[in-house]
């Protein structure tokens, strides 16, 4: 996986270019995939195989699928799923040893990725990122005020 | 009401059966120190794959020990793997992560084929922890609101 600050700001910048409003959600989604197996692992490393589909494309579809539920609406859903799908295709572009991502998983055991760079990477293009998404969050929240303010003309 | 309780148990009932059928099949690509371990060794010769969290303890010359959880193993630097060894080792710090491929030696340790120091992992849990407590700080804002947009 890139560092979850390149996950946010890319989802972050993938959503503002499509969608005028943002939503947390998609964010969330963006680093769900980590934060529901990584804990898991670094802390207890024998529950690989156990939280292993929580970071493929079905498992994903059930933990987007449970809490869109939990919240009672479909925008969350399809939020989180999307954040989510984005998650996986970046974590594509990684190279590891051995056994990278199952996205067939449970049809196949098959592995998929790019091989383009080592999962800490992307630790080198940090400055760049964090530099965009201060940016990005100063546009958005001078966006906010110039709506909030009442013209005065 | 009822809809989005069936919802939630059925995704759950569905993330509970993909859990055990992975944890009970499991892939041939990756091995970890505990399962190795609770085999009681495995093999002498069988290739191993040790890719997740894995972190390196005590470095020595040619060997360094691998420890997933409380499970530790000895690995050692066989001659072909010595110039990348010597080259990478000036970096490493006890608790780094490392992938590697190897083969199992009896009684009881690991002869390195291919390794790679994951130098800068720790920098980047840490990093990772400041963007889901933003991310966190939003959705709880957004809970709290109401909106669900």
């Amino acid at each position: 996986m890139p560092d979850l600050v390149t996950h946010v700001v890319a989802g972050y910048g993938l959503q503002r270019a499509v969608w005028p409003r943002l939503s947390p959600w998609f964010l969330a989604g963006a680093v769900l995939p980590d934060v529901i197996t990584r804990p898991f692992t670094i802390l207890w490393p024998g529950s690989y195989w156990w939280t292993m589909p929580l970071h493929t494309p079905v498992g994903l579809l059930l933990v987007c699928a449970a809490i869109g539920f939990l919240r009672g609406r479909r925008s969350v859903f399809l939020n989180l799923g999307g954040g989510a799908l984005l998650h996986s295709f970046l974590d594509l572009f990684q190279a590891h040893l051995a056994g990278s991502y199952y996205l067939f998983f449970p049809f196949s055991w098959r592995s998929v990725e790019v091989d383009l760079m080592w999962p800490e990477t992307s630790l080198y293009l940090l400055p760049l990122w964090v530099v965009l998404g201060i940016w990005l969050g100063i546009r958005e929240l001078r966006g906010r005020r110039v709506v909030a303010e009442p013209r005065t003309d | 009401m009822t809809v989005r309780i069936l919802g939630v148990v059925s995704c759950l009932l569905g993330l509970a059966a993909l859990s055990f059928y992975s944890a009970r099949t499991g892939s041939a690509e990756v091995d970890t120190i505990p399962e190795i371990i609770a085999k009681g060794g495995l093999p002498n010769g069988q290739e191993v794959a040790l890719t997740s969290d894995v972190k390196i303890t005590d470095i020595g010359a040619d060997r360094f020990v691998a420890q997933q959880g409380r499970a530790r193993i000895g690995v050692l630097i066989p001659a072909q793997l010595k110039p990348t060894w010597e080259e990478t080792k000036p970096g490493i710090q006890n608790g780094d992560y490392v992938s590697l491929r190897a083969i199992y030696r009896a009684p009881g340790y690991l002869e390195a084929r291919e390794f790679h120091v994951h130098k800068g992992r720790r920098l980047k849990i840490w990093v990772s922890l400041v963007a889901l407590l933003v991310v966190g700080l939003l959705i709880v804002k957004q809970v709290r609101e109401g909106s669900n947009a």
